[in-house]
Order: structure tokens, then C-alpha cells, then sequence
């Protein structure tokens, strides 16, 4: 080996500063959350382009989330209520699962909501209101 | 050879050393500067992996404060701190289970009525371990989501096409 090669001399070293990991995934899941979007705006799920529900195509049954698809593209195409019609429940849904998700994030400032939703009878009701939804929407199709 | 590292400490160049020297020889902070035969110019100890053990381990803890929790159990630390509970993953079971499977996002959201009743109850264990399942099962999920979306859209385009 070499006699080791002597260092540079410093003028003063940079240090990288990484972003929080919190913030990293927060930047991940909006840029996520926008090319999904750009993806249900610009494509049509009546098109035949995007995924079927696993569900719907094992069982022939319309899952809970059967018409996310169509109602995110009505949604973004400005259409609220054909969206609604879709997927009543997910539309119904979006400001209780917003306001989860803030709880989520800031557990020490929404507390008092955090307390609620991450509760047991809480999350319970959430469950049944999603399997009653199904049950109703097979039983009488709009 | 093992690699050699030069330092500056306290304005002063010191070096060569290997790891195992730095690590005996301690005092080292991540903004300590840092530089080995193969980099441009001098870094800082947090930008290298392999200091990762050595940066702040310079002098050895004080074994005084027994804790009472298991060392390395983050959630029980948290619950000596009186924290919040480990995250229901809620909104992402509701997400799975409206967006593809239903069946796999019915189990998380019941791993997740879990968590906070054996929070609840003092059994913190069993609230992680309530927690970490729930966060599986919404992986599982999506996974299986992300996998099904590609066939399912050449299967589809095959039978319009067809």
C-alpha cells in the first residue's frame, strides 16, 4: 500500500442537513396524492385503463369502495354530485377521514379528536356504517 | 488496510485513525469534520454511516438511572413519558379497505380498534403490538393492491380489445 495520502486542507466541511423524516413523508404522500390525481383526471374509468376491484370481480358484489374510481374523476372534474352518486359513502367520508388524518399527524394539538377517533367504539361504528353501506348498496342499486 | 480517518478537534488535525481508534479515543460530535483517503474535501462525522455508533458515545453513560422500562422499547419509553399511543392507522385501513381489498382492510381497522383500549388498560405491549399488526395488514393491502392493478388492467384491455 501507499504511504497514506495526507488530507486537503480544511476550509470548513458542509454539513448535510436531511429533511425530518416526518416532512420527507409528507412530501412523499403529496406528490403521490397528485399524480394520482393528474391519473383520475386525465383517464376515465369507464375508459377500461385503470384497475379493476378484485371484489366486484371475484364475487360480482359491489365492495365498499366500488365507484372510487368514478367518483374521483367526477370529483376532480368538478362534478360532486355524479361523484356522490358513484360512492355515496366515500364522498360522505372525506372530511371525517381529513380530520383523522390531521389528528393523526398533530396528536398533541388535536388530542381531544385524536382521543375520538383512534377510540374503540369509534372505530367500531366506523366498521359497521362501512359493512351496513355495502349490504344496502347490493341490496338496492341506485 | 483498514481505512484511516483524519479529524479536526478542537481546531486541531489529528489522524490517522481507524474507527476502532476513533471510537476508543471518543469526543466526537456530528459536526466534528472528518476525512478519509478517497474524499474531494473534509465532511462532517454525520454524513458518514459508519459514525453513526461512534458520534456522542464518546464518554461511557452513566449506568446510575436504572430505567424502568425495557432499553430499546420505544413505546414503553413513551408510556413512562406519558405520550400518545401508538398510531391506529385508521385512515389508511378505511383507504384500504374502500380502495381495493376489503377483506385485508377489515382486519387492520380491527387491529386498530385495539390499540387504544390496551393502551388504556396499561398494557402497553399489547397496544403496539396491536398497532404495528393493523400497520401490516394496511401494507398487505396495498401491496396486493399495487400488485392486481397491472393485470387487471391488461386483462381488461385484452378482453376490449378481444
Amino acid at each position: 500500500m501507499s504511504p497514506a495520502a495526507s488530507p486537503p486542507p480544511y476550509r470548513g466541511a458542509v454539513r448535510r442537513r436531511p429533511w425530518p423524516p416526518r416532512r420527507r413523508a409528507a412530501a412523499v404522500a403529496l406528490c403521490v396524492a397528485l399524480a394520482v390525481c393528474a391519473a383520475y383526471y386525465l383517464l376515465d374509468p369507464a375508459g377500461g385503463m385503470l384497475p379493476r376491484c378484485p371484489f366486484k370481480a371475484a364475487t360480482g358484489l359491489d365492495c365498499p369502495g366500488c365507484g372510487a374510481q368514478r367518483a374521483l374523476h367526477a370529483a376532480l372534474h368538478g362534478d360532486l354530485r355524479a361523484a356522490a352518486g358513484y360512492n355515496l359513502l366515500l364522498v360522505a367520508e372525506v372530511p371525517v377521514l381529513g380530520l383523522m388524518l390531521a389528528a393523526e399527524l398533530m396528536p398533541r394539538r388535536l388530542g381531544r379528536v385524536r382521543r375520538v377517533t383512534a377510540s374503540r367504539p369509534f372505530i367500531l361504528t366506523f366498521l359497521a356504517i362501512i359493512i351496513l353501506w355495502t349490504i344496502y348498496r347490493n341490496l338496492c342499486p341506485a | 488496510m483498514e481505512r484511516q480517518y483524519w479529524i479536526i478537534q478542537d481546531g486541531i488535525q489529528a489522524g490517522p485513525y481507524t474507527l476502532g481508534q476513533l471510537a476508543q479515543r471518543g469526543g466526537l460530535t456530528p459536526d466534528t469534520p472528518v476525512w478519509y483517503d478517497g474524499l474531494a474535501d473534509w465532511t462532517v462525522a454525520s454524513n458518514l454511516p459508519e459514525f453513526a455508533g461512534l458520534i456522542g458515545g464518546a464518554a461511557p453513560r452513566p449506568a446510575a438511572q436504572a430505567p424502568s422500562y425495557a432499553p430499546g422499547d420505544p413505546y414503553a419509553r413513551a408510556a413512562a413519558d406519558g405520550q400518545t399511543p401508538p398510531p391506529t392507522y385508521l385512515v389508511w385501513a378505511i383507504l384500504a379497505t374502500v380502495c381495493c381489498c376489503v377483506l385485508t382492510g377489515i382486519v387492520a381497522i380491527i387491529y386498530a380498534s385495539k390499540v387504544t383500549p390496551a393502551w388504556q388498560r396499561g398494557d402497553y405491549a399489547a397496544a403496539r403490538a396491536a398497532s404495528e399488526k393493523a400497520g401490516w395488514w394496511v401494507i398487505i393491502s396495498f401491496v396486493g393492491g399495487l400488485i392486481w392493478a397491472p393485470f387487471s388492467v391488461l386483462f381488461s384491455m385484452m378482453s376490449n380489445t378481444l
